[in-house]
């Protein structure tokens, strides 16, 4: 299926690998760990000097076509700023952004595309309210409705895990429209802060908020191309797998590296704690286990979007960042003793940031189910 | 009762054993051969009649101490598979034959001059869906006429009898799906002149086990045991004991592989220490020994309970699955630290380790176990 020129490898191209240096050297300047920990202790979204670099730096449109403000690369390239920013638990709206932008891009009207791309380029925050209250890791799963009436389209429902509502330009939104899955972006001119509530979760380094859509009236101008919907809603679902895998790998490097520190310098009987096998074999399954979910999210990042050869990858990406991730983070916390299980040891953040991506679009179990209906 | 240990029996079977060292069953295991000699050695000692009660002749011991002669047995190397049905089959016969049939046969097989060890349930249509076998026992006058075919039959070439589930009546003709079964008590030397095939399955070990093909096969009718139709419910305990007693020998293996990993690694040296000193070699055995020691504590509950008559299905299937793997693992970890040396015939690392291996699938396996569990201790919905 994949030939020549176009064959994708588990390493990634020379651009790519360019583009990971100097997102790596970037994260590791701006986002040390102590930084976390000030953004979950802080109320502000996010460090706004910090997103402007970010978008002067062409991140924020790594995967938006130069027609439309962006730098003209891809997702794969996504995949490169990504990973690095998931091993400094960064936290950013970038992921949002991006997928923002590539709902715009599959089902976007020429308008919306004209308008909103060149906005999330620049650094306009994009955020994402497509989970429900009772919904499952099917996006098509939808309670919320859009009506059309008189005044334009009453939308109700509530949304849920809405990361960086408050601070964000565009919200794309997912309701049942005449029983069918719809999307809409809309403008912050559209939705006041007044109907969000923060909300508390696992991974405290994300802003994230509940949305009500109950008594908003919008026009149907904001609603994405019906005819690309469906295709919308499945990109959408492959690309946040693949971005949060890149999440999840740069996770798993990120506890393994302050875990291999912990034991290069703790003592007990005597020795380096590293020097016990005990600990020390355990920490190269977890690189092993990082190993292979890096060449699956390599791979993934050349083939995502290319029908079913390109799900399959996403998906056992996914699965296998977020074990790698589980893996890491709990043999972090075993690892660093008593300690481990304190607030203040770094193990926990990482632990979160993998309970947080397993818990968005389908854990490593839910992945594989999907994967046997497309192999098997 | 359920906390005797046996030390005396121990004590005895690990003598016995002693003249069947190594070589021994190396030797029977590269010629595919029936270890006959430690059978009889066995039976003659009395341990193969360990439960029958004493009024017939046996030693009327309850079931634990027939795990500590298993467990010993596969302890010291050897695998009691070639007689170990020879235990508990009559269990089937004890319960629910009647007293004519009892005491016509539960002294000689005592005796050890009738072999009753063979099982016949399971078929190439229905595995463990027992109900769906198809093997028909047609009446005619005073016998049945048997037809069918069974699979994965052990030591039916080393058994005089053989204790037979076939239907009587169609699964579809009968009022609910375990109806309509019976047990036969087949006469193996009769009916292997009457209709009745015996084909070997060669195995990746030693196992005599067995595919038979009944072809209009005739058997008295008086060797119907218990009644006509409710046969399913009677073998049901001899699965029980059966799964008990698998899981002892699992325990005598995992004692076996632990016993040898923990002595190599003791006396190998490699870097200027022993082996044993490393965490990567040391952490293993003694997480084998953690994972066999409650293997074992629900091996005896299990024993314990059947021995006092009470529900055990579950516990049995229980103790199997722990048992069977913990003893995979210990034989899994001892096979590495050995190095090269574990592949080498002479170690009986290898054998033990291909032996051992059954367990996860025979009796039962483990997805079954697995099922049972979720489906008749948490009340889960069936998932087949």
């Amino acid at each position: 299926m994949f030939e020549g020129a176009k064959r994708p490898t588990i390493k990634f191209s020379d651009e790519q690998a360019q583009l990971l240096d100097i997102a790596a050297s970037f994260a590791r300047d701006k986002f040390p760990l102590s930084a976390a920990r000030a953004r979950i202790a802080a109320e502000a979204d996010l460090d706004k000097e910090i997103w402007s670099e970010m978008a002067a730096l062409g991140w924020l449109g790594v995967a938006i076509p130069e027609d439309f403000g962006g730098s003209g690369l891809g997702l794969g390239e996504a995949v490169a700023i990504v990973e690095p920013l998931g091993r400094h638990v960064a936290g950013t709206p970038l992921v949002s952004t991006t997928l923002l932008a590539q709902a715009l891009l599959k089902a976007g009207t020429e308008f919306q595309k004209r308008t909103y791309l060149p906005k999330l380029a620049e650094g306009g925050i994009g955020a994402l309210a497509l989970s429900e209250e009772s919904g499952d890791w099917n996006l098509t799963n939808l309670a919320a409705t859009a009506t059309k009436t008189v005044d334009g389209v009453a939308l109700s429902g509530v949304k849920t895990f809405v990361t960086d509502a408050t601070s964000a330009e565009l919200m794309l939104i997912s309701v049942l429209w005449n029983g069918r899955p719809a999307l809409a972006v809309l403008d912050r001119a559209a939705f006041g802060k007044g109907r969000m509530t923060r909300e508390t979760v696992i991974d405290e380094t994300r802003r994230s908020y509940r949305v009500t859509l109950d008594g908003m009236v919008v026009q149907d101008c904001y609603f994405l191309e019906a005819a690309q919907t469906a295709a919308a809603f499945k990109h959408l679902d492959e690309a946040a797998c693949l971005l949060a895998a890149a999440e999840m790998c740069g996770g798993a490097a990120g506890v393994i590296a302050t875990t291999v520190e912990y034991l290069k310098t703790r003592k007990q009987f005597g020795r380096l704690i590293g020097s016990y096998q005990a600990l020390k074999h355990p920490m190269v399954d977890a690189l092993m286990l990082l190993d292979a979910a890096r060449s699956h999210l390599y791979f993934a990042a050349g083939v995502v979007g290319e029908g079913k050869e390109g799900e399959i990858a996403v998906r056992m990406a996914k699965a296998a960042a977020g074990e790698a991730l589980a893996f890491a983070a709990d043999r972090a916390i075993q690892f660093h003793g008593g300690f481990g299980f304190t607030y203040d040891c770094d193990a926990q953040l990482y632990r979160r940031l993998g309970l947080w991506g397993e818990a968005r679009h389908g854990d490593a179990a839910w992945q594989r189910a999907r994967l046997a209906e497309l192999m098997l | 009762m359920s906390d005797e240990t046996w030390p005396d029996i121990r004590e005895a079977v690990r003598k016995l054993c002693a003249n069947f060292p190594g070589a021994y069953w190396r030797e029977h295991d590269r010629a595919r051969s029936y270890p006959a000699e430690f059978v009889r050695a066995l039976g003659e000692a009395g341990y193969l009649s360990i439960l029958i009660p004493e009024e017939y002749g046996g030693a009327g011991l309850p079931l634990s101490a027939a795990t500590a002669v298993l467990e010993e047995i596969h302890r010291s190397g050897g695998n009691g598979a070639a007689c170990h049905a020879q235990m508990y089959t009559m269990g089937t016969l004890l319960k629910h034959g009647s007293a004519e049939q009892k005491a016509r046969y539960l002294p000689r097989i005592a005796r050890g001059d009738l072999r009753l060890q063979a099982f016949g349930v399971t078929e190439p249509g229905a595995g463990t869906d027992t109900t769906r076998i198809a093997t028909f026992a047609r009446r005619e006058g005073n016998r049945y006429l048997v037809s069918g075919q069974k699979i994965w039959i052990s030591r039916a070439e080393h058994s005089d009898l053989m204790i037979l589930l076939c239907r009587t009546t169609r699964r579809e003709d009968a009022a609910k799906p375990g109806e309509g079964l019976s047990v036969l008590l087949v006469d193996m030397r009769q009916a292997a002149k009457q209709g009745l095939t015996i084909r070997p399955i060669r195995t990746m070990l030693n196992h005599a086990t067995t595919e038979l093909f009944f072809d209009e096969v005739p058997v008295p009718a008086e060797n119907l045991i218990g009644e006509e139709g409710k046969g399913f419910r009677y073998i049901l305990d001899g699965m029980n004991a059966e799964r008990i007693l698998i899981a002892s020998e699992c325990i005598g293996d995992g004692r076996f592989f632990i016993d040898r990993a923990s002595a190599y690694a003791a006396s190998r040296e490699v870097f200027g220490r022993a082996i044993g000193a490393n965490q990567g070699v040391q952490f293993p055995i003694a997480r084998a020994h953690v994972q066999l020691a409650a293997a074992a504590l629900m091996v005896q509950q299990a024993a314990a309970l059947f021995a006092a008559g009470k529900p055990c299905g579950s516990e049995a299937n229980m103790a199997k699955l722990l048992a069977s793997e913990a003893s995979w693992f210990a034989a899994d970890t001892c096979l590495q630290i050995h190095g090269g040396f574990g592949f080498a015939e002479e170690y009986d690392i290898e054998r033990k380790f291909r032996e051992t291996r059954l367990y996860q699938v025979a009796p039962i396996s483990t997805n079954l176990i697995l099922s049972h569990v979720a489906t008749h201790v948490l009340g889960l919905p069936k998932s087949f």
